[in-house]
Protein backbone atom coordinates (compact mmCIF):
# COMPACT_ATOMS: atom_id res chain seq x y z
CA UNK A 1 0.00 0.00 0.00
CA UNK A 2 1.40 3.15 -0.94
CA UNK A 3 0.69 6.59 1.41
CA UNK A 4 1.13 9.85 -0.18
CA UNK A 5 1.12 12.75 2.37
CA UNK A 6 -1.09 15.46 1.72
CA UNK A 7 0.11 17.79 4.31
CA UNK A 8 3.70 18.23 5.77
CA UNK A 9 2.52 18.20 9.50
CA UNK A 10 4.73 14.67 10.29
CA UNK A 11 7.69 17.20 8.80
CA UNK A 12 10.90 16.87 11.06
CA UNK A 13 10.41 18.51 14.04
CA UNK A 14 12.44 21.90 14.13
CA UNK A 15 15.38 22.19 16.39
CA UNK A 16 14.66 23.19 20.18
CA UNK A 17 15.91 27.11 20.48
CA UNK A 18 19.12 28.32 23.03
CA UNK A 19 17.70 29.35 26.39
CA UNK A 20 17.37 33.28 26.53
CA UNK A 21 20.06 34.30 28.97
CA UNK A 22 17.98 35.70 32.57
CA UNK A 23 17.96 39.23 33.49
CA UNK A 24 19.50 40.26 36.75
CA UNK A 25 16.06 41.55 37.83
CA UNK A 26 14.47 38.28 37.55
CA UNK A 27 17.85 36.40 39.15
CA UNK A 28 17.11 38.42 42.33
CA UNK A 29 12.64 37.29 41.88
CA UNK A 30 13.67 33.78 41.33
CA UNK A 31 15.73 33.97 44.19
CA UNK A 32 12.84 35.07 46.51
CA UNK A 33 10.54 33.06 45.25
CA UNK A 34 12.47 30.18 45.61
CA UNK A 35 13.74 30.80 49.61
CA UNK A 36 9.59 30.98 49.68
CA UNK A 37 9.11 28.04 48.05
CA UNK A 38 11.59 26.01 50.64
CA UNK A 39 10.41 27.64 53.60
CA UNK A 40 6.80 26.08 52.77
CA UNK A 41 8.07 23.15 51.87
CA UNK A 42 9.93 22.82 55.11
CA UNK A 43 7.10 23.90 57.42
CA UNK A 44 4.84 21.24 55.47
CA UNK A 45 7.21 18.39 55.71
CA UNK A 46 8.22 19.35 59.44
CA UNK A 47 4.40 19.20 60.23
CA UNK A 48 3.15 16.16 57.83
CA UNK A 49 6.51 14.30 59.65
CA UNK A 50 4.77 14.92 63.83
CA UNK A 51 1.19 14.18 62.18
CA UNK A 52 2.94 11.00 60.42
CA UNK A 53 4.30 9.98 63.97
CA UNK A 54 0.94 10.87 66.08
CA UNK A 55 2.17 14.29 67.07
CA UNK A 56 -0.79 16.06 65.39
CA UNK A 57 -0.92 18.71 68.33
CA UNK A 58 3.05 19.36 68.44
CA UNK A 59 3.09 19.88 64.80
CA UNK A 60 -0.10 22.20 65.28
CA UNK A 61 1.85 24.40 67.53
CA UNK A 62 5.01 24.15 65.38
CA UNK A 63 2.72 25.32 62.14
CA UNK A 64 1.38 28.33 64.97
CA UNK A 65 4.74 29.25 65.81
CA UNK A 66 5.80 29.37 62.24
CA UNK A 67 3.02 31.02 61.02
CA UNK A 68 3.21 33.74 64.13
CA UNK A 69 6.86 34.19 63.11
CA UNK A 70 6.58 34.57 59.56
CA UNK A 71 3.79 36.47 59.25
CA UNK A 72 4.45 38.92 62.16
CA UNK A 73 2.10 40.24 65.06
CA UNK A 74 0.07 42.33 62.21
CA UNK A 75 -0.98 38.80 60.48
CA UNK A 76 -0.13 40.37 57.36
CA UNK A 77 2.17 37.40 55.03
CA UNK A 78 2.70 36.20 52.01
CA UNK A 79 -0.65 35.81 50.37
CA UNK A 80 0.48 32.14 48.94
CA UNK A 81 2.17 31.54 52.44
CA UNK A 82 -1.36 31.80 53.85
CA UNK A 83 -3.22 30.26 51.35
CA UNK A 84 -0.81 27.43 51.55
CA UNK A 85 -1.47 27.58 55.40
CA UNK A 86 -5.46 27.70 54.71
CA UNK A 87 -5.17 24.68 52.15
CA UNK A 88 -2.96 22.54 54.90
CA UNK A 89 -5.75 23.52 57.73
CA UNK A 90 -8.13 22.38 54.84
CA UNK A 91 -6.51 19.24 54.99
CA UNK A 92 -5.65 17.98 58.20
CA UNK A 93 -10.34 18.99 58.88
CA UNK A 94 -10.74 16.51 55.54
CA UNK A 95 -8.29 13.88 57.26
CA UNK A 96 -9.96 13.77 60.45
CA UNK A 97 -13.16 13.49 58.86
CA UNK A 98 -12.18 10.65 56.68
CA UNK A 99 -10.82 9.21 59.75
CA UNK A 100 -13.61 9.36 61.66
CA UNK A 101 -15.82 7.96 59.07
CA UNK A 102 -13.67 4.71 58.73
CA UNK A 103 -13.52 4.31 62.32
CA UNK A 104 -17.66 4.32 62.42
CA UNK A 105 -17.80 2.20 59.18
CA UNK A 106 -15.53 -0.61 60.67
CA UNK A 107 -16.82 -0.75 63.99
CA UNK A 108 -20.12 -1.02 61.77
CA UNK A 109 -18.67 -4.08 59.87
CA UNK A 110 -17.12 -5.53 62.80
CA UNK A 111 -20.54 -5.95 64.28
CA UNK A 112 -22.21 -7.06 61.35
CA UNK A 113 -19.68 -9.80 61.54
CA UNK A 114 -20.39 -10.76 65.09
CA UNK A 115 -23.87 -11.35 64.06
CA UNK A 116 -22.54 -13.71 61.02
CA UNK A 117 -20.31 -15.44 63.59
CA UNK A 118 -23.11 -16.00 66.40
CA UNK A 119 -24.96 -17.75 63.34
CA UNK A 120 -25.78 -21.46 64.52
CA UNK A 121 -27.77 -23.70 62.78
CA UNK B 1 -19.78 -27.20 38.44
CA UNK B 2 -21.85 -26.34 42.23
CA UNK B 3 -20.58 -28.98 43.23
CA UNK B 4 -16.73 -28.26 42.97
CA UNK B 5 -17.64 -24.40 43.88
CA UNK B 6 -19.10 -25.62 46.82
CA UNK B 7 -16.21 -27.81 47.77
CA UNK B 8 -13.95 -25.07 47.21
CA UNK B 9 -15.59 -23.07 49.48
CA UNK B 10 -16.69 -25.00 52.70
CA UNK B 11 -14.86 -28.14 51.85
CA UNK B 12 -15.78 -31.60 51.26
CA UNK B 13 -18.42 -31.80 53.73
CA UNK B 14 -20.49 -28.27 54.22
CA UNK B 15 -22.10 -27.74 57.40
CA UNK B 16 -25.64 -25.86 57.72
CA UNK B 17 -23.88 -23.26 59.78
CA UNK B 18 -20.64 -22.41 57.01
CA UNK B 19 -23.93 -22.48 54.53
CA UNK B 20 -25.88 -20.12 56.67
CA UNK B 21 -22.97 -17.87 57.54
CA UNK B 22 -21.96 -17.53 53.45
CA UNK B 23 -25.64 -16.83 52.81
CA UNK B 24 -25.16 -13.67 55.43
CA UNK B 25 -22.06 -12.82 54.18
CA UNK B 26 -22.83 -12.72 50.54
CA UNK B 27 -26.18 -10.73 51.37
CA UNK B 28 -24.19 -8.17 52.89
CA UNK B 29 -21.59 -7.88 50.44
CA UNK B 30 -24.32 -7.17 48.19
CA UNK B 31 -25.47 -4.38 50.34
CA UNK B 32 -22.52 -3.04 50.40
CA UNK B 33 -21.98 -3.26 46.49
CA UNK B 34 -25.35 -1.76 45.72
CA UNK B 35 -27.27 -4.73 44.72
CA UNK B 36 -29.97 -4.02 47.43
CA UNK B 37 -32.99 -6.33 45.25
CA UNK B 38 -30.72 -9.30 46.05
CA UNK B 39 -29.62 -8.34 49.59
CA UNK B 40 -33.08 -7.71 50.64
CA UNK B 41 -33.82 -11.62 48.99
CA UNK B 42 -30.56 -12.88 50.69
CA UNK B 43 -31.73 -11.06 54.24
CA UNK B 44 -35.54 -12.39 54.24
CA UNK B 45 -34.56 -16.39 53.16
CA UNK B 46 -31.95 -15.44 56.04
CA UNK B 47 -35.16 -14.64 58.21
CA UNK B 48 -36.77 -17.46 56.90
CA UNK B 49 -34.33 -20.13 57.30
CA UNK B 50 -33.00 -18.63 60.91
CA UNK B 51 -35.95 -16.83 62.51
CA UNK B 52 -34.65 -16.28 65.91
CA UNK B 53 -31.85 -15.23 64.47
CA UNK B 54 -31.16 -11.38 64.42
CA UNK B 55 -28.93 -11.03 61.11
CA UNK B 56 -31.92 -10.89 58.79
CA UNK B 57 -33.79 -8.86 60.52
CA UNK B 58 -30.23 -6.16 61.60
CA UNK B 59 -29.61 -6.16 57.77
CA UNK B 60 -32.51 -5.34 56.38
CA UNK B 61 -33.14 -2.94 58.88
CA UNK B 62 -29.66 -1.42 57.13
CA UNK B 63 -31.37 -1.77 53.74
CA UNK B 64 -34.64 0.46 54.48
CA UNK B 65 -32.70 2.77 55.87
CA UNK B 66 -30.82 3.57 53.11
CA UNK B 67 -33.43 3.67 51.24
CA UNK B 68 -35.44 6.09 53.69
CA UNK B 69 -38.08 3.75 54.52
CA UNK B 70 -37.55 4.32 58.36
CA UNK B 71 -41.30 2.83 59.31
CA UNK B 72 -39.67 -0.86 57.80
CA UNK B 73 -36.67 -0.19 58.95
CA UNK B 74 -38.09 0.24 62.61
CA UNK B 75 -40.25 -2.72 62.65
CA UNK B 76 -37.00 -4.99 61.41
CA UNK B 77 -34.21 -3.19 64.27
CA UNK B 78 -37.80 -3.88 66.60
CA UNK B 79 -37.61 -7.25 65.80
CA UNK B 80 -33.38 -7.72 65.48
CA UNK B 81 -33.46 -6.04 69.08
CA UNK B 82 -35.61 -8.64 70.47
CA UNK B 83 -34.11 -11.71 68.99
CA UNK B 84 -33.48 -14.35 71.50
CA UNK B 85 -30.37 -15.11 69.79
CA UNK B 86 -28.46 -11.81 70.16
CA UNK B 87 -25.76 -11.53 71.78
CA UNK B 88 -25.06 -7.64 73.35
CA UNK B 89 -23.55 -5.53 70.79
CA UNK B 90 -25.91 -6.84 68.18
CA UNK B 91 -28.96 -5.91 70.13
CA UNK B 92 -27.18 -2.85 71.07
CA UNK B 93 -26.28 -1.95 67.20
CA UNK B 94 -30.26 -3.09 66.61
CA UNK B 95 -31.16 -0.50 69.59
CA UNK B 96 -29.30 2.10 67.84
CA UNK B 97 -30.27 1.20 64.34
CA UNK B 98 -34.28 1.72 65.70
CA UNK B 99 -33.22 5.11 67.50
CA UNK B 100 -32.00 6.61 64.13
CA UNK B 101 -35.00 5.38 62.24
CA UNK B 102 -37.53 6.78 65.03
CA UNK B 103 -35.25 10.27 65.13
CA UNK B 104 -36.16 10.48 60.52
CA UNK B 105 -39.72 9.44 61.66
CA UNK B 106 -39.89 12.81 64.17
CA UNK B 107 -40.59 9.96 67.36
CA UNK B 108 -38.17 11.86 69.56
CA UNK B 109 -38.63 10.32 72.97
CA UNK B 110 -39.32 7.04 71.48
CA UNK B 111 -35.31 7.71 69.57
CA UNK B 112 -33.62 8.79 73.39
CA UNK B 113 -35.01 5.73 74.66
CA UNK B 114 -33.75 3.53 72.43
CA UNK B 115 -30.74 5.16 72.25
CA UNK B 116 -30.01 4.92 76.11
CA UNK B 117 -31.19 1.30 76.01
CA UNK B 118 -28.10 0.48 73.37
CA UNK B 119 -25.66 2.73 75.39
CA UNK B 120 -26.76 0.48 78.28
CA UNK B 121 -27.00 -2.47 76.80
CA UNK B 122 -23.41 -2.64 75.31
CA UNK B 123 -22.27 -0.53 78.03
CA UNK B 124 -18.42 -0.57 78.00
CA UNK B 125 -17.89 -2.18 74.36
CA UNK B 126 -17.98 -0.73 71.16
CA UNK B 127 -21.17 -0.45 70.40
CA UNK B 128 -22.84 0.97 73.63
CA UNK B 129 -20.14 3.77 73.34
CA UNK B 130 -20.47 4.36 69.55
CA UNK B 131 -24.65 4.81 70.97
CA UNK B 132 -23.17 6.97 74.02
CA UNK B 133 -21.46 9.35 71.40
CA UNK B 134 -24.67 9.36 69.21
CA UNK B 135 -27.00 10.15 72.33
CA UNK B 136 -24.79 13.21 73.24
CA UNK B 137 -24.62 14.30 70.46
CA UNK B 138 -27.86 14.21 69.48
CA UNK B 139 -28.82 15.94 73.04
CA UNK B 140 -25.35 18.59 72.68
CA UNK B 141 -27.55 20.33 69.02
CA UNK B 142 -30.70 19.67 71.05
CA UNK B 143 -32.60 16.95 68.98
CA UNK B 144 -34.32 15.64 71.73
CA UNK B 145 -36.38 18.58 73.57
CA UNK B 146 -37.02 17.20 77.05
CA UNK B 147 -32.68 17.35 77.03
CA UNK B 148 -32.64 20.70 76.28
CA UNK B 149 -34.10 21.20 79.34
CA UNK B 150 -32.26 19.89 81.73
CA UNK B 151 -29.07 21.35 82.77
Amino acid sequence: MKVNPQTDQFGAVPQHTENAQPKAGDQTFNKVLGGAIQVAGQLASTVAGAQGLGLGSLGTSLASGLTGGALGPGGSGDPAFTDLLALQNQMQRESLVFNSQTNISKTDHETRMSAVRNIKA
Amino acid sequence: MATKLTASVFGPEPTATQVLRFLAESAYLRYYRGQIDQAVSAFKALILLLPDAAVGHQGLAEVYMSQSKFREAEREAELAAKSPAADRRTTAFAYKLRGKALIQMNRLKDAEKALIRAAEMDAGGEEGKAAQVLLDACRRVGVFPTAAAKP
